[in-house]
């Protein structure tokens, strides 16, 4: 193997990482785009398919306060929690693993309210 | 880190929250202090997001700790002046984000992953201490985490912790220093961007595992290729920041310089042509090789005309300047993709519109770039004034003092240039630090030391015409490092500058109306630049069809991200 690191599985008990690279959390703005939940699939399963061991999405808020930029992504309902499978079953068709990140702003949060 | 985020008169918001009244330097308004009931409902709402996540079918969450957010806010004195039983002791600060993994824990159940990203190096004015760094590692271990991930810096820290002078994995040493304290998994970040640096970081047991974020966007197969040992076809991210957190910041979808297939894979695709055409591109920059290598994987024959000795274009300037060393990369990688496309490349080859029209072409793409402008100025042929092609590439000997007129994109690169003479800290980790006034040896909370830095050889002056801020159209989120950076280096910049005329004493100009002579030894013209199409008149009414891409359609300032995007698209259309 050329990176015997890297490319070491990693038991973490009840689940087991095939390498040890992950996908790091970018809020990319399709959080917030029209078909931005289709687009996320697209964008994460192909990466997921090519073998990242686990990808993290970019930051998502817990309730409005939080959010990083005006309408950015939350998830605080079931409304939402349909719109985030779209992504979950993208990744893990193509065989990959996915973390939500949770991202509270506080006072770097961002409001567009007048 | 990104420091310099502005905002529209739109968003003086008195709706964000806070552990203390406290407004941050980046925002343009103060946060509500969050009462007790709010801080309790708060991390419910961590915890309900965290549940919802897991029925949403997620593999875990990230719990976001570092970077100066609420988390962040709450650990650190500097933003938390709470009197109550969240504020005050280090141990009462970290209540915080403690209670919210311990509950996500008991909400989640022990199937399901947990990472805490700690703010490992505040870079901040009072800051977390390194103690207070492990005792944070060992409450959220013992809280419940599933592994702990890097963060590096708060958003506005005034050192640059992702960009492209920032060297390969320059922050590793930090993560290495929690190594052994603790019992769970540690994901090292920032600028790990190739399997080599990540290999060895990991050999070295600076951290368990590595975490890729903008490399990714660069390129989606990173793992796969390292795996096959292909890792020299990996389109490399050169830290750039212009297509990625310069559009997060300005409110655009990301994308990447080097791959605007990122974050757009829907809509650009790459398919197999049904159609093959026998295509002519002339210039081998960014533009041209971008559409000459996808058009040849989709399956069309092109040939690729290079008047240089070498591919890159403007990516030949860029890689020479100190702390752009990265864009050799790209170079590499699209060596690597005409051979593995099958694009015929011509080097040393100028052609001309009738050997074009006589070749069989169904269709000609001109990216043969631009050339720069000239300034206009009486005495712009006296010997002192070179180009900076001759500075930059041609390594022409350079004067002590030396004035540049035009401070764009290439006037700062020409700075940085002259001012370091050879010696880049992106490529030297422990320059880099002091250069930065980040303390390795983390004697104080946020291990901020005194900059230390190589003072400048040269005495520059950047000149432009223009009122204003230098730098002030330069990428949204690395603007401000490249001006810290000749500031540092004492470079004198001018703004609203009359220039009059070069002659043996130096470079005559108007400040306020008031004459002054500028006695340098080199005056550099960086003064813009104009497309180069002179090809097109004489093809057309040969009656080729003609594509203009990159520069030659459009050269403003040179723009390898709008360059390699038009090439990119041309190519998955035709
Ligand atoms: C466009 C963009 C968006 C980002 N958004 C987040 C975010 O939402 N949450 C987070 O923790 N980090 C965020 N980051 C920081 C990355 O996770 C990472 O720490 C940083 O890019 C350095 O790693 P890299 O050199 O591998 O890109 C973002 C970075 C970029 C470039
Ligand atoms: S735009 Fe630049 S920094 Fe961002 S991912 Fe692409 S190469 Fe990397």
């Amino acid at each position: 193997m050329h990176y015997p690191h890297l490319l070491t599985p990693l038991n973490l008990g009840f689940t087991q990482l095939k390498n040890r690279v992950i996908m790091g959390s970018m809020h990319t703005g399709l959080e917030e785009a029209p078909n931005g939940f289709d687009r996320m699939a697209a964008y994460y399963a192909e990466r997921a398919a090519a073998d990242v061991a686990l990808i993290i999405t970019g930051g998502i808020a817990p309730n409005w306060e939080g959010w990083v930029s005006p309408f950015a992504g939350k998830l605080t309902n079931q409304k939402e929690v349909r719109q985030h499978r779209i992504i979950t079953e993208a990744v893990h068709q193509a065989g990959g693993k996915i973390c939500m990140q949770i991202l509270h702003a506080g006072r770097y949060a961002y409001h567009p309210f007048p | 880190m990104y420091a310099n985020t502005s905002c529209g008169k739109v968003c003086l918001s008195s709706f964000s929250v806070a552990p203390s009244k406290l407004k941050s330097p980046i925002t343009p308004f103060t946060p509500r202090a969050l009462n007790k009931w709010g801080i309790k409902r708060t991390i419910t709402n961590f915890v309900r997001c965290a549940v919802l996540a897991q029925q949403a079918g997620y593999d875990g969450v990230e719990i976001m700790g570092s970077e100066g957010y609420l988390i962040n806010q709450f650990i650190v004195s500097h933003t938390n002046h709470r009197k109550d039983e969240w504020g005050g002791t280090y141990e009462q600060r970290i209540r915080f984000p403690v209670e919210i993994v311990q509950r996500t824990r008991e909400a989640v159940g022990k199937d399901f992953i947990i990472i805490y990203r700690l703010s490992m190096l505040d870079l901040i004015p009072n800051g977390s201490t390194w103690e207070e760094v492990e005792q944070l590692a060992l409450r959220v271990e013992t809280a419940g985490a599933s592994m702990i991930n890097t963060g590096i810096g708060w958003h506005e820290a005034r050192v640059p912790t992702i960009a492209t002078m920032v060297p390969r994995a320059g922050f590793s040493w930090v993560t290495k220093k929690l190594m052994g304290k603790i019992n769970i998994p540690l994901i090292t970040a920032n600028r790990i961007n190739t399997p080599e640096i990540a290999e060895q970081i990991l050999s070295e047991g600076c951290a368990d595992l590595v975490s890729l974020a903008r490399p990714f966007l660069a390129d989606p197969e990173f793992v796969k290729k390292a795996k096959e040992n292909r890792a020299d076809e990996i389109n490399t991210c050169i830290a750039c920041n212009q297509a990625c957190l310069d559009h997060t910041f300005s409110r655009q979808i990301s994308s990447c310089l080097v791959n605007p297939r990122a974050c757009h894979e829907t809509e650009l695709n790459y398919h197999p042509t049904s159609n093959p055409k026998k295509l002519a591109v002339v210039g081998a920059g960014p533009a041209g090789l971008a559409f000459a290598t996808i058009a040849a994987q989709r399956g069309h024959e092109v040939h690729l005309y290079e008047a240089d000795a070498a591919i890159g274009g403007q990516f030949n300037l860029a890689k020479r300047i100190p702390g752009k060393e990265e864009f050799h990369e790209t170079i590499r990688y699209f060596e690597k993709r005409i051979l593995k496309t099958g694009v015929h490349l011509y080097l040393n080859t100028k052609v001309n519109a009738e050997f074009l029209l006589h070749q069989g072409f169904d269709e000609v793409v001109l990216a043969t770039g631009v050339s720069a402008r000239q300034a206009n100025i009486a005495g712009e042929d006296h010997p002192k004034v070179l180009t900076y092609k001759e500075v930059i590439n041609q390594q022409k000997p350079v004067g002590n003092s030396v004035a540049i007129i035009g401070a764009g994109g290439v006037g700062f690169d020409v700075a940085e240039f002259l001012t370091h003479d050879g010696t880049s800290s992106a490529l030297h980790p422990k320059l880099f630090m002091n250069e930065w006034g980040i303390d390795v040896a983390y004697q104080t909370g946020g291990a901020l030391k005194k900059a230390n830095i190589i003072p400048s050889a040269r005495t520059i002056y950047l000149l432009k015409r223009s009122k204003g801020k230098h730098g002030e159209n330069l990428g949204k989120t690395t603007g401000w490092i490249h001006r810290s950076s000749l500031k540092n280096k004492k470079v004198n910049m001018l703004s609203e500058v009359t220039y009059q005329k070069i002659d043996d004493q130096g470079l005559h100009i108007l400040m306020n109306n008031v004459p002054q002579l500028l006695a340098v030894d080199n005056v550099v013209i960086c003064a813009g630049q104009s497309p180069m199409r002179e090809l097109q008149q004489s093809l057309e009414t040969g009656g080729a069809k003609v594509h203009l891409i990159g520069g030659a359609d459009e050269a403003r300032e040179l723009d390898a991200k709008r360059a390699i995007n038009q090439g990119a698209r041309l190519a998955a259309l035709l």
